[in-house]
C-alpha cells in the first residue's frame, strides 16, 4: 500500500490539496497515502515491537515540550488559568482554551510519571522523529522524514485548525476510541498521546474533586503540582465533545487525570511536588467541625427571631476550599452583618437586606402573565412593614445559573433631586445586568405606585416621577480569579460597602468602586472568616443544648 | 329539632377554627393544597410535600412571606390565615456560571 515514490531524488511530490480534499475519487478510492523516506534508526526502533510504539509516543510528545522548563510550563498554565474567567465570553465558550489547558496539564502529569518511573526514564531516547504524518493501519509502522512531509504537516495542521473541516474527525475519533492507535502529530502543534488523553477526559462527565477516587486510581495530588502543569501545545479546534459543566481548572485537571486510561491501570501513585510554591492563601486549612455537632442546628441570631437563619451541619461543607456557597450561608452572613452593625444603630434604620430567595420570587412574579397586581401584593409581604423608599440602601443577592452577584439600590437624599440608583456588582461579569435592572425597576415602580395609591402625598425622596429618574449602573468591581468564589465576593461587596458607604449615596460617591476597590485575595479570605464564625456559633448552640438537657 | 341543627353547624365552625388551608407553591408553578390543624407543626406539611414531589427535604427552603419556615413552627404561631401561600424554593448554590 505504500506509495514507493521515494526513488525520486527531488523528494516526494504529493498533491496534498487533492489528497486531503473532500474529493475521494482517486484511483482506488483509498485514503490518501503518504510515502516517507526510509529512516534507518527509526526502523530499528520499530523492530523492537509494539511496546516500543508506546515508547515512541512518549518520546514524541516529550520532544515537543523539551524546550519548556517546568517553571516555564507552570507560568504559562497560570496565565492560561487567568484567562479562564473570560473564556465564557469567547465565541466558542472557551472550549479551545480549556482544551489547551487540559493538554498542558496532561503533559505535565506525564512528566511526573517519567520522574516517578525509572523504567520509563531508562527507555527515553532521543530520536529525530519530530514529525509524523497521518497514518492509518497500514502506515502506522512508517516513520516520516521531517523535510519530506513538512508540506503535508502544514497542510494537515491547517486541516486540524479548521473547525468546519471534518476530514480528520473520523480518524481522530477512531484513534481516540481504540487506545492502541495513536497517531497524528504535526510540527510542534499536535501530540497524539496528549490529544487522546484530553479527549477521553472530555468524554467523561466532570465530577467534583471529591469523586476523583471513584475513577480507580488513587491520586494524591499536591496542589502545587496541579497548578504547575503545562505545556505549550495547541490543540486542534475541531473538538467534538464538550464538557457538560464548566469546572474549575483544578477540577478539570484532576479529571483529566482520572480518566486518562493510560494511567488508569491499577497504579497507585503519590505525586510529589515539583518546584512550584503553593497558592496557599486560597485554601488555608481550617479544622473540621467536631463530629459530635452533627445533630446540632444553629438558629441565627436566635431561635425566637422571626428571620432567623437555620444552619445545619451539612451547610458547613460549602465553606470548604473551592466549594460553592449556598443560600443558607449567604443568608447567615448577611444576618450576621446586620446583627453586628445594628449595634452601631445606623444599619437597622437605613439598610434593607433581601434574602437570596427574593430575586427568584421576583422573577416569578413578573413572569406570571395574568393578574400582576395581585401577585405584586403577594410579594409585597416579603417586606411587610418596611418602607423601602425610606431606606438608604437596599441589598439583593442575585442568583442565576450557579452564579452569585449583587444588586444595591441606593436611594439618594430627597434634596438631591435624584431617583434611585441601581448598582450591579458582579465578580465575573456573567449575569445580564440589563435583565436584572429591568426586574428591579419594575419592583421599584410597582412599590412606588402602591405607595402613591395609599398616600397621595407621600413623603418620598423623589421630586420627579420615578420612571424617569432611575440610574442603572453596572459597577466595575474586583474580579474573582477562580471559578468558585462568587458567593464570597458578594458577601465581601456588602461588607466593604457598608464600611464605607455614606449616609446617602451621591453621584460622586460612586468613585469608591472600581477594579482596585480591594484585592481579590481579601475577598477570598472571607471564606475562612465565615467558617470560623459559624464554628463558634455551633459551639454555642451545642453548649446551649447541653444546658437545656441538664 | 333545633339541637341537631346546632350540632351540624358547630363542628364546621370549629373546624375552620382548628384547621387551616394552606397552599404550597413550587418554583415550577405547581401548587399543592394542604389542610392541617393550626396547632400542628409544619414539619408534617413539609414532609408530605416533599414526599409527594419526590424531593429531598434538605434541598428545599419553605418560605412564608419571605421568611424561612422552621419545621417545628405551627400556623398559629405564624398567624397564618386560611388560603395563605407557602413558597417551596430550592436551595441555591453558586460559584461561577455553568456553561
Amino acid at each position: 500500500m505504500e506509495d514507493q515514490k521515494s526513488d525520486h531524488n527531488s523528494g516526494i511530490f504529493l498533491d496534498w490539496d487533492t489528497l486531503l480534499g473532500t474529493s475521494d475519487t482517486e484511483e482506488e478510492a483509498a485514503p490518501p497515502q503518504i510515502m516517507v523516506v526510509k529512516n534507518p534508526t527509526k526502523r530499528k526502533l520499530q523492530k523492537m515491537g509494539t511496546e516500543d510504539n508506546i515508547q515512541e509516543e512518549e518520546e514524541l510528545t516529550e520532544e515537543l515540550f523539551q524546550e519548556y522548563s517546568d517553571n516555564k510550563l507552570m507560568e504559562a498554565i497560570e496565565r492560561q488559568k487567568g484567562t479562564s474567567a473570560f473564556s465564557s465570553k469567547l465565541h466558542d465558550g472557551g472550549e479551545k482554551l480549556r482544551r489547551r489547558l487540559m493538554l498542558m496539564e496532561t503533559e505535565l502529569e506525564r512528566r511526573r510519571h517519567l520522574k516517578d518511573n525509572a523504567k520509563w526514564e531508562n527507555q527515553r531516547k532521543p530520536h529525530d522523529l519530530n514529525c509524523s504524518g497521518s497514518r492509518d493501519g497500514n502506515q502506522k509502522e512508517t516513520p516520516c522524514h521531517v523535510k519530506k512531509v513538512s508540506k503535508f504537516a502544514a497542510s494537515f495542521h491547517k486541516k486540524m485548525e479548521n473547525p468546519t473541516d471534518k476530514v480528520f474527525r473520523n480518524e481522530l475519533s477512531m484513534l481516540n476510541r481504540c487506545g492502541d492507535q495513536k497517531s497524528i502529530s504535526s510540527g510542534n502543534h499536535l501530540s497524539a498521546r496528549r490529544h487522546k488523553g484530553s479527549l477521553s477526559s472530555r468524554q467523561t462527565q466532570f465530577v467534583s474533586p471529591g469523586n476523583l477516587s471513584l475513577h480507580g486510581d488513587k491520586c494524591i495530588l499536591p496542589k502545587g503540582v496541579q497548578n504547575g502543569r503545562l505545556s505549550m501545545i495547541s490543540s486542534p479546534s475541531s473538538s467534538r465533545d464538550r464538557p457538560t459543566t464548566k469546572c474549575s481548572d483544578k477540577r478539570s485537571s484532576s479529571q483529566a487525570h482520572a480518566s486518562n486510561d493510560c494511567e488508569k491501570r491499577n497504579r497507585t501513585f503519590v505525586l510529589v511536588d515539583l518546584d512550584e510554591p503553593e497558592v496557599a492563601e486560597m485554601v488555608p486549612e481550617v479544622d473540621q467541625l467536631d463530629e459530635c455537632m452533627k445533630d446540632t442546628t444553629v438558629y441565627y441570631p436566635s431561635r425566637d427571631d422571626a428571620e432567623s437563619v437555620e444552619i445545619c451541619y451539612a451547610d458547613f461543607d460549602c465553606l470548604g476550599p473551592e466549594s460553592y456557597l449556598t443560600s443558607t450561608i449567604i443568608n447567615f452572613y448577611i444576618r450576621y452583618l446586620q446583627q453586628c452593625r445594628s449595634s452601631l444603630s445606623k444599619l437597622e434604620d437605613n439598610y434593607h437586606f433581601f434574602n437570596t430567595y427574593f430575586y427568584e420570587k421576583l422573577k416569578e412574579t413578573w413572569q406570571q402573565k395574568n393578574d400582576n397586581k395581585s401577585s405584586f401584593s403577594k410579594i409585597r409581604r416579603w417586606w411587610k412593614g418596611v418602607k423601602l423608599f425610606e431606606k438608604s440602601y437596599i441589598f439583593l443577592p442575585i442568583h442565576d445559573q450557579s452564579h452569585w452577584s449583587l444588586i444595591i439600590i441606593c436611594i439618594p437624599d430627597k434634596n438631591e433631586g435624584m431617583g434611585p440608583i441601581i448598582l450591579h456588582l458582579d465578580s465575573l461579569g456573567i449575569h445580564h445586568s440589563n435583565l436584572i435592572f429591568h426586574n428591579i425597576r419594575r419592583l421599584l415602580i410597582g412599590e412606588w405606585s402602591y405607595m402613591v395609591k395609599e398616600d397621595p402625598y407621600p413623603c418620598l425622596p423623589f421630586l420627579r416621577s420615578i420612571q424617569e429618574s432611575f440610574q442603572e449602573k453596572k459597577i466595575e468591581v474586583p474580579q474573582q480569579s477562580n471559578e468558585y468564589d462568587c458567593g464570597v465576593f458578594v458577601l465581601f461587596f456588602i461588607e466593604r460597602f457598608i464600611e464605607r458607604a455614606p449616609k446617602r449615596m451621591k453621584e460622586e460617591d460612586l468613585s469608591m468602586f472600581g477594579r482596585q476597590w480591594f484585592k481579590p485575595a481579601e475577598a477570598s479570605r472571607l471564606r475562612v472568616t465565615i467558617r470560623k464564625l459559624l464554628k463558634d456559633e455551633f459551639k454555642k448552640a451545642k453548649e446551649h443544648n447541653c444546658l437545656l438537657k441538664s | 329539632m333545633s339541637q341537631p341543627g346546632e350540632e351540624e353547624t358547630k363542628p364546621s365552625a370549629d373546624q375552620s377554627a382548628v384547621h387551616i388551608n394552606l397552599k404550597v407553591k413550587g418554583q415550577d408553578g405547581n401548587e399543592v393544597f394542604f389542610r392541617i390543624k393550626r396547632s400542628t407543626q409544619l414539619k408534617k406539611l413539609m414532609n408530605a410535600y416533599c414526599e409527594r414531589q419526590s424531593v429531598e427535604i434538605a434541598s428545599i427552603a419553605f418560605l412564608f412571606d419571605g421568611r424561612r419556615l422552621r419545621a417545628e413552627q405551627t400556623p398559629d404561631e405564624l398567624e397564618m390565615e386560611d388560603g395563605d401561600e407557602i413558597d417551596a424554593m430550592l436551595h441555591q448554590t453558586g460559584g461561577a456560571a455553568a456553561v
